[in-house]
């Protein structure tokens, strides 16, 4: 075959009007941002479940569980509404068309990516939905069966709530700047369609990346509602559950912050561009850098367990602390050790990101005359490879979890059940141990150039 | 730019297929950190039982990575031992 479906992509995709491109491009992002909306679904019925539970449970207080459900739901809602806005942005408002009336195709191409991109961004808001309805259920059910502590058990919820949006408001940034301030365009002054191809697949990397921030908001979702139900049955240890929500949602923010600076880079910063110009340009090292892109932004996806996982964590320490304020410094520490542990994950994916955008080891296959294609795929799988680290991450906080659960009912037992936690959760690193290893391989040590 | 010839498609393909079959490897983690945490919970609740906690924990686990293991194994077939260029 001769023919090469790179160059017919391009030419194909250079053939249309350039305003048609983006608003195809503007169609698939808006469809793709409006996956939030599993979020708020999920989160709002389960809360809908728990006031349900507890109108029947304890019917004088239902006034009360119902307007603490329905404040709950009403947070939950906020990400499904951003990403309505944003999608309602592309189709009403579309702010990329404008930038395309100079008539250049090769940046067409560029603001297609980007607007794939930012709705992919906004898909993340799927965990701050889940998260905040969890709390709002929890709010419900506290409420209910202890009204006398409204005031305590409303304000650990709202406070968690709002620090499980976090995640969905740095995606609405980065969805924003893409569709109004975007920094790749000014990149791609030239007509080069190679270049156009690096930028519009670090916007779809960039977008990708962000969807790790859904983990972190389920993850302080679910600390938010442990801590409100805490809160509920102990008001006399607020400031210790309140300490040990905060601990554990700080921790379970780290993969989101991780996924931001790599999706900025990508954005602004756009290392890869750089490296197809030192090496002469052409489409065949632009698609290497392309495929590396979006395999960079996938490797970053890897986080989202962790995310939940430190929420767990986080979540069952302060309810340890509730039922047994003793237990506060053993609890905490043992959620710290076991999110720690949980974080290699997230580590890991940031290792193989930064990898494939500042040493990547394809270009000098490249160079050295290996075929093109293998070397693009070997980009895009190096990344597919470190989702894996999903399973561990979220595992290894349950188990982080579980430890301090026990820690809290009988904390003189806690040498024996630290050693069994750490014992599990090194069992528990293996498979992403094998992501690292089949994405290592594929980087720097790939056997199939020498199978052609 | 040189043309793409068949084996060249299917070992980019194999690329590709080889990280996304790693993406198996989520269910395992999750699943054995569970058992982790239960193992954990177990034996802060029953200390004596200590040995045959850790021996069911870690029995359950070895049962929960095969997943995980044969996600590795086809990402090694494919990239060590690819039956289908042969087949081309």
């Amino acid at each position: 075959m001769a023919a090469n479906f790179i160059e017919m992509f391009i030419n194909w995709l250079m053939s249309f009007e350039p305003q048609a491109v983006v608003l195809a491009g503007s169609a698939i992002g808006a469809g793709i941002s409006m996956i939030a909306g599993i979020g708020p679904g999920v989160g709002q019925g389960y809360a809908a479940g728990k006031a349900a539970e507890a109108a029947g449970a304890h019917p004088e207080t239902s006034k009360d569980s119902l307007l603490a459900m329905l404040v709950g739901a009403g947070i939950a809602e906020t990400t499904g509404i951003l990403s309505l806005v944003v999608s309602l942005i592309f189709i009403f408002g579309n702010p990329m068309v404008k930038l395309t009336e100079a008539g250049d195709p090769a940046q067409a191409i560029v603001l297609a990516g980007s607007a794939i991109g930012a709705g992919l961004a906004m898909s993340a808001g799927v965990g701050a939905g889940i998260g905040c309805g969890y709390a709002a259920g929890k709010a419900s059910e506290g409420v209910a069966a202890y009204p006398e502590n409204q005031r305590g058990v409303l304000m650990n919820m709202l406070l968690g709530s709002a620090i499980a949006q976090t995640t969905g408001i740095f995606s609405l940034v980065i969805s924003l700047i893409l569709a109004f301030a975007n920094p790749l365009v000014k990149v791609s002054t030239s007509t080069d369609p190679g270049m156009a191809l690096i930028l519009a697949g670090g916007a779809i990397g960039a977008g990708l990346a962000m969807i790790a921030g859904a983990g972190s908001g389920v993850g302080c979702g679910y600390a938010a509602g442990k801590a409100a139900e805490g809160v509920a049955i102990a008001p006399d240890n607020q400031r210790g559950i309140l300490v040990n929500m905060l601990v554990g949602s700080a921790l379970c923010q780290t993969t989101a912050i991780f996924s931001l600076v790599i999706a900025l880079i990508l954005m602004f910063a756009t290392p890869l561009t750089g490296i197809a110009a030192s090496n002469g340009g052409g489409l065949e090292i632009c698609l290497i850098l392309t495929l590396s892109a979006i395999g960079a932004g996938a490797s970053m996806i890897g986080g989202t367990g962790t995310g939940v996982g430190c929420g767990y964590a986080g979540g069952k320490s302060a309810e340890a602390v509730a039922i047994n304020p003793s237990s506060n410094s053993a609890s905490m520490m043992t959620m710290i050790l076991g999110s720690s542990i949980s974080q290699t994950s997230g580590i890991f994916s940031l290792v193989i990101t930064l990898i494939l955008l500042y040493a990547n080891p394809l270009v000098s296959l490249y160079a050295a005359g290996e075929n093109f294609l293998i070397l693009a795929a070997s980009g895009l799988g190096a990344g597919l490879a470190l989702i894996a680290g999903v399973g561990p991450g979220l595992g290894q906080g349950i188990a982080a979890g579980k430890a301090c659960e026990v820690i809290g009912l009988r904390p003189k037992m806690q040498g024996n059940v630290l050693r069994t936690m750490i014992l599990g959760q090194a069992v528990a690193q293996t498979t992403g141990i094998y992501g690292l290893v089949i994405s290592l391989v594929l980087l720097f040590a790939n056997p199939l150039v020498g199978l052609l | 730019m040189e043309g793409i010839t068949g084996r060249a498609l299917i070992l980019a393909c194999s690329a590709i297929g080889a990280g996304t079959a790693m993406i198996a490897g989520i269910g395992p983690g999750i699943g054995q950190g569970f058992a982790a945490g239960k193992g954990a919970e177990a034996v802060g609740k029953q200390p004596e039982a200590q040995g045959d906690i850790i021996k069911t924990m870690l029995l359950g686990a070895a049962v929960a990575e095969t997943t995980g293991i044969y996600g590795l194994v086809v990402a090694l077939i494919l990239l060590f031992a690819n039956p289908l260029v042969g087949l081309l």
